[in-house]
């Protein structure tokens, strides 16, 4: 799974930086969610999604208490 | 990302061609696909479209765009049209594309889609699902499509691009006028969401959104868990200011007992040293001298109260002295009243008597008949003089006037009776005073004189004894503090235990949210990151897509353009901005700078996406003239992409043009068409003749 075009790019990664610095999330985070939303894009079985997203969080939780 | 194969079956003129590309390489990413016009150049493009996503991508083929997608009948017909006409009808039409990753460490899978339309003998498209048939692997790992064909197109659309999007990669060189207008409001949008991923991020959002209302429900509401930690928060802040409150009063009670140990042991002192003192005689001595005190006490009230009477006796004595004149006065007034009284009723009568005594003429009177008029009148002036005289002078016992006249009648005997209530009180009040006194001082003179027949005890003790009782006193006053403190810290207690009892339960409550709480709290952060990152991204990748649109666009075009700066209006159309030159709509300026725009826009928006996502261009050239063809073809090659399949016909990408890029290029295919058996063959490594190798 491919991240954003938008997380590499040279002028907008910096801004996302800066709104997860500003919300204290990591971009690992935000890269994570984005990947299990593609994931999920254009199926029609949503089945899983909430367990991978809370997954994601826990394992940002867990970096966190890291 | 390349297209490693492309095999077409009973498609067009392709009974069986099949597209082997070997794997590009960065400096050699073009593929030269030569046919001459009408040798199967567009039906490879059209069978990217429609093989790739069907009847979703049949609208983006030329000729097509009106179709909607969900006009199956027409979309079969198209179908039905696109199919060899001699192919048998047990075999179906098929389409097979396979795209592999030029890099494996890009983890991009390998996408491989068959997709087969299915006809009867009569050549007609196949009813109901029975028509068409999609395979899906990835990683040659068949996908399960279990909502139906077209969960493939979703699919595809997650691994490679929207479909949407689709003619800004795989495109026809005369199709460009339809990038421009794609490029428009709803091209840029489409346009912006794969770029820089806005669309995962709008997607990721209404997730999250989700995530966090299940979230939520899960743990019976927002309100309800939100109340719960406001709950616990209020109980826990409660208890604090409990503790804090018990910590007080204990230090208030340990106080108050250190006091109570030192007043216990100034008394116990107290008494040791009075016994010390006193000896046997003690008990007795402190008794006679209480009684003392209790006599002197006494005495010392009875002469304050004596005092306090004597000093009111001032108005007594004064009401005393005055009391037999107020009398005689009131008496006098009195009977003056009376006197008054009596003749008035008497004068008032007046009238009655002299008609019933004189009658005044005419009137008949036997006795005084004889009488004239004027004697009868003067009879009458003289029995009324006398009638009046009765009560002159008045009597002795009379006052002369009311000297105190505000008194009459009932008042007047009520203030007798105060006059001489008065008179007596003074003197029996005092009385009772004095006799209170006078036994007061007996009542002392014995305690002293029983106190002095106990005998003399040093003066110390006295004091002692005061400072005994003072310190009982204040004993009993720290008795009373420690008890109130008790209760307070008994009453405190009994709510902490009720407050920590409710703070576990809530604990527990939240411990079993806990978990679920942090996710929401995290998600929520992504929610506004996310949120916000929806808002910001556009107008920068607005600016993104203008800067890299005009840099391919100048370079391509005709060099007077070479100063302009592609301008997306908002809601508008592409222009052209020049200095000293009217802006200029793209779509009103000549084929040439149309295609220039088209090509550009796609250049630009494969080399801002870095999806690296072939590009496929069908006769980009066209009859261009040779600087046209150089700028293009340098445009295209230069672009950084993992492959570029350009499909030319004979006179576009030849000579000195094929020498220009020959060391870009990394393979050539020749398609031709067979008059005869009305088919074409795919050669591979092959070109048109004396052209390249």
């Amino acid at each position: 799974m491919r991240t954003p075009a938008c997380f590499e790019d040279k002028d907008t990664r910096p801004l996302i930086e800066k709104l997860c610095q500003q919300n204290k999330i990591d971009l690992q985070l935000l890269t994570e969610l984005c990947e299990v939303t593609q994931k999920y894009s254009g199926s029609g079985r949503k089945e899983g999604i909430i367990s991978d997203i809370a997954n994601c969080i826990d394992a940002y939780l867990q970096r966190e208490s890291a | 990302m390349y297209i490693s194969k492309i095999h077409l079956s009973n498609w067009r003129s392709y009974a069986d061609g099949t597209f082997e590309f070997v794997k590009p390489s960065e400096r050699r990413p073009v593929v030269l696909v030569g046919a001459m016009n009408g040798h199967g150049k567009t039906s490879l493009l059209f069978a990217l479209y429609v093989g790739l996503f069907g009847r979703f991508g049949l609208r983006h083929a030329e000729g097509f765009h009106l179709f909607k997608g969900d006009d199956s009948p027409y979309y079969r017909e198209a179908i039905r049209n696109f199919r060899r006409s001699s192919a048998s009808s047990d075999e179906p039409t098929m389409i097979e594309i396979v795209f592999s990753s030029v890099d494996q460490s890009e983890k991009v899978p390998e996408i491989r889609i068959v997709r087969r339309w299915f006809f009867n003998s009569n050549g007609q498209p196949k009813a109901g699902d029975s028509f068409e048939t999609v395979e899906l692997f990835v990683d040659e790992k068949p996908q399960q499509l279990h909502t139906g064909i077209d969960a493939a197109v979703a699919r595809l659309e997650r691994f490679l691009f929207k479909a949407d999007i689709m003619p800004a990669f795989f495109f026809d060189g005369e199709q460009a006028q339809m990038l421009i207008n794609n490029s428009g409001q709803d091209g840029m949008k489409k346009a912006v969401e794969v770029l820089f991923g806005t669309k995962v991020i709008e997607d990721a959002l209404d997730e999250v959104k989700q995530f966090v209302s299940t979230s939520h429900a899960k743990l019976g509401g927002k309100r309800n868990t939100d109340s719960q930690q406001v709950r616990l928060d209020q109980r826990l802040k409660e208890r604090d200011g409990l503790e804090g409150k018990i910590k007080g009063l204990e230090k208030s009670i340990r106080e108050l007992q250190n006091a109570r140990e030192q007043l216990e042991s100034d008394r116990r002192n107290c008494q040791e040293t009075i016994t010390r003192l006193g000896g046997d005689k003690k008990a007795e001595l402190v008794k006679a001298h209480a009684e003392v005190d209790k006599a002197d006490g006494e005495k010392r009230n009875a002469e304050r109260s004596l005092t306090e009477a004597t000093k009111r006796l001032g108005l007594s004595l004064a009401v005393c002295k005055l009391a037999p004149a107020i009398t005689n006065r009131l008496h006098a007034e009195g009977a003056r009243e009376r006197w008054e009284n009596l003749r008035d009723g008497t004068m008032n009568r007046t009238a009655e008597v002299l008609e019933l005594a004189a009658p005044a003429p005419p009137a008949q009177d036997a006795l005084l008949e004889p009488l004239s008029v004027e004697v009868r009148m003067k009879v009458r002036e003289r029995f009324q003089s006398a009638i009046e005289h009765i009560y002159n002078p008045p009597p002795t016992d009379c006052a002369s006037e009311y000297v105190l006249g505000h008194a009459r009648g009932e008042s007047r005997n009520r203030l007798l009776n105060l006059v001489e209530a008065a008179k007596g009180q003074g003197a029996s009040d005092i009385r009772a005073r004095a006799k209170r006194l006078s036994e007061a001082k007996t009542v002392l003179e014995e305690a002293n004189w029983r106190k002095d027949r106990i005998g003399n005890l040093p003066d110390d003790l006295e004091k002692l004894s005061e400072q005994l009782s003072e310190l009982t006193e204040q004993i009993s006053e720290n008795s009373r503090k420690l008890g109130a403190a008790d209760n307070e810290i008994k009453k405190h207690k009994s709510e902490l235990q009720d407050i920590n009892a409710d703070i576990g339960k809530l604990q527990e409550l939240l411990a079993k949210l806990g978990p679920e709480q942090k996710r929401i709290a995290i998600a929520e952060r992504v929610r506004n990151v996310l949120s916000e990152l929806n808002e910001q991204l556009h107008p920068i990748t607005v600016t993104r897509l203008q800067d890299s649109v005009t840099k391919h666009f100048v370079a391509i075009a005709d060099k007077r353009y070479k100063n302009g700066q592609i301008v997306f209006e908002e809601n508008g159309k592409p222009l052209l901005r020049r200095s000293n030159h009217p802006d200029a709509l793209i779509e009103m300026m000549s084929g040439f700078e149309r295609r220039s725009f088209g090509i550009a826009f796609s250049l630009a928006l494969a080399e801002i996406t870095k999806k690296r996502i072939p590009l496929v261009i069908d006769t980009p050239l066209g009859n261009a003239d040779n600087l046209y063809r150089r700028r293009l073809l340098k445009s295209l090659t230069d672009v950084n992409l993992d492959q570029i399949i350009i499909l030319t016909h004979d006179a576009e990408v030849t000579g000195p043009l094929f020498e220009e890029i020959e060391n870009q290029i990394k393979q050539t295919f020749l398609v031709e068409f067979d008059e005869d058996r009305k088919e074409s063959t795919v050669y591979a490594d092959a070109y048109f003749e004396g052209v390249g190798k």
